[in-house]
């Protein structure tokens, strides 16, 4: 969930844009004339893929996709969530400019530890691809509901209610994205397995 | 008149959310809140897209703005059951719902209405990193196709008899569509680079057109610069 403008205290908004930064320069550093239309193009897919609602009982949820573009582009997993949450600040008013830095941390740096905890598994067969997609998208999910509340209880004590049920939501997002970025694992894995090099 | 440079858009949404977000005084927030809806007017922005826009981005507000009277001490308004409403929490849901609320505003009168490849090229001449404005050029220019083949994906399977439901089956009919939507991106980048290689690509490419700064620009950077002093003043006073 994208932190809007407002809420953090100055020296989180500093310090998000300050990680973003690193991150984006070290992504930027991987990325290769070759590489950046395939970054850019899952970029653009899991930004559409992000957009569909799915149901969910009464409700629908959408999912982040953090865990899987954690598993497909490595560290310039920052660059493209910083494109992607920019792109949805200034076209739809999600998130903001001055929580840019935030919330890219957020998702690009769970995505990655999610990723990274399940690309262990990825040798282990089709068997290990479906749990280390789960794990990717469930971890990824979890942490980023993490962050959020921390850096939420950082904007005050009165701020800790809010910032649990905020985490709460996102139990219920983890299984979801954990069960579907296992599916799409273990498709990519059997139809093209180099997209996760 | 002419509208402002998108360059100068750009930097002052980025100033003015800034100055605005870290404000600590209520003069600066309700200066800041009038202002935007001047801005509003002014632009000619008003619409039922802006009004459905900015209740649907409080979404994350309501959270925050819903629980702060009852977990902020101090003098109690009104008691339900265990809860009780306090003035000072009010107060500061407020603020922040106002300071929220101008932001946006002004992001969307400033930047939104642009044509998003035209902000991606004022990036580029603001001296952004190129690897960085190139991932956004490409990531704008396949949004919209990508979007219409997740569409066409997703019409099959429905007429192949998938229902999207709450139900372990439904999810996996998604998961199918999501992974092929990126099964087509990688395909297709791989298309994208070698036909970018047969036009001489070597890692970066000319821009679309370049701005020229205009006489009203000065007027707009001028107009511009008192706003944000002031408001810098009233909000760090």
């Amino acid at each position: 969930m994208h932190i809007s403008e407002g809420i953090l205290p100055p020296t989180v908004l500093l310090a998000g844009g300050v990680l973003t930064a690193i991150g984006t320069a070290l992504g930027l550093k991987r990325l290769t004339p070759e590489t950046i239309p395939r970054a850019a193009l899952l970029t653009a897919a899991a930004f559409v893929a992000s957009l569909i609602h799915l149901p969910l009982g009464p409700s629908s949820v959408h999912l982040v996709f953090n865990g899987l573009l954690g598993l497909m582009l490595g560290v310039a997993a920052f660059p493209a969530f910083l494109i992607c949450l920019f792109l949805q600040a200034v076209l739809f008013q999600f998130g903001g400019l001055t929580t840019l830095g935030v919330n890219t941390f957020n998702l690009a740096f769970s995505g990655l530890l999610g990723a990274s905890l399940g690309k262990m598994f990825f040798r282990f067969g089709l068997k290990g691809v479906a749990l280390g997609g789960f794990i990717a998208g469930a971890v990824a999910i979890l942490v980023a509901g993490l962050l959020v509340a921390l850096e939420l209880s950082l904007a005050g004590e009165n701020f800790q209610t809010a910032a649990r049920l905020i985490l709460a939501t996102h139990l219920p997002l983890a299984a979801i994205e954990g069960l579907v970025s296992s599916f799409v694992c273990l498709y990519l894995q059997r139809v093209r397995p180099e997209i996760f090099q | 008149m002419a509208s402002p440079d998108p360059r100068l858009k750009i930097l002052f949404c980025f100033c003015y959310a800034i100055l605005v977000a870290t404000a600590k005084s209520w003069e600066a927030v309700l200066w800041a809140l009038v202002s935007s809806l001047f801005f509003a007017f002014l632009f000619r922005a008003w619409s039922f897209k802006l009004l459905k826009r900015l209740l649907l981005a409080d979404f994350f507000l309501f959270f925050v703005v819903l629980t702060l009277p009852f977990t902020t001490p101090g003098e109690s308004l009104a008691r339900f059951g265990p809860l009780s409403l306090s003035r000072e929490g009010l107060l500061l849901a407020a603020f922040i719902f106002c300071k929220s609320n101008a932001i946006l505003l002004t992001t969307y009168v400033f930047l939104a209405q642009n044509n998003a490849f035209e902000l991606a090229h004022a990036l580029h001449h603001l001296r952004l990193p190129s690897g960085l404005v190139q991932l956004l050029f490409f990531t704008l220019r396949y949004l919209e196709l990508l979007q219409r083949e997740f569409r066409r994906l997703l019409e099959a399977a429905k007429l192949r008899g998938f229902v999207p439901r709450t139900a372990l089956r439904s999810y996996r009919g998604w998961a199918y569509l999501f992974a092929s939507l990126f099964l087509r991106s990688y395909d297709r980048s791989k298309r994208v680079y070698e036909a970018m290689l047969l036009r001489g690509y070597r890692g970066y490419f000319p821009v679309w057109h370049h701005f020229s700064w205009a006489r009203s620009d000065l007027f707009w950077l001028l107009g511009g610069g008192i706003y944000l002093v002031s408001m810098a003043i009233l909000a760090y006073r």
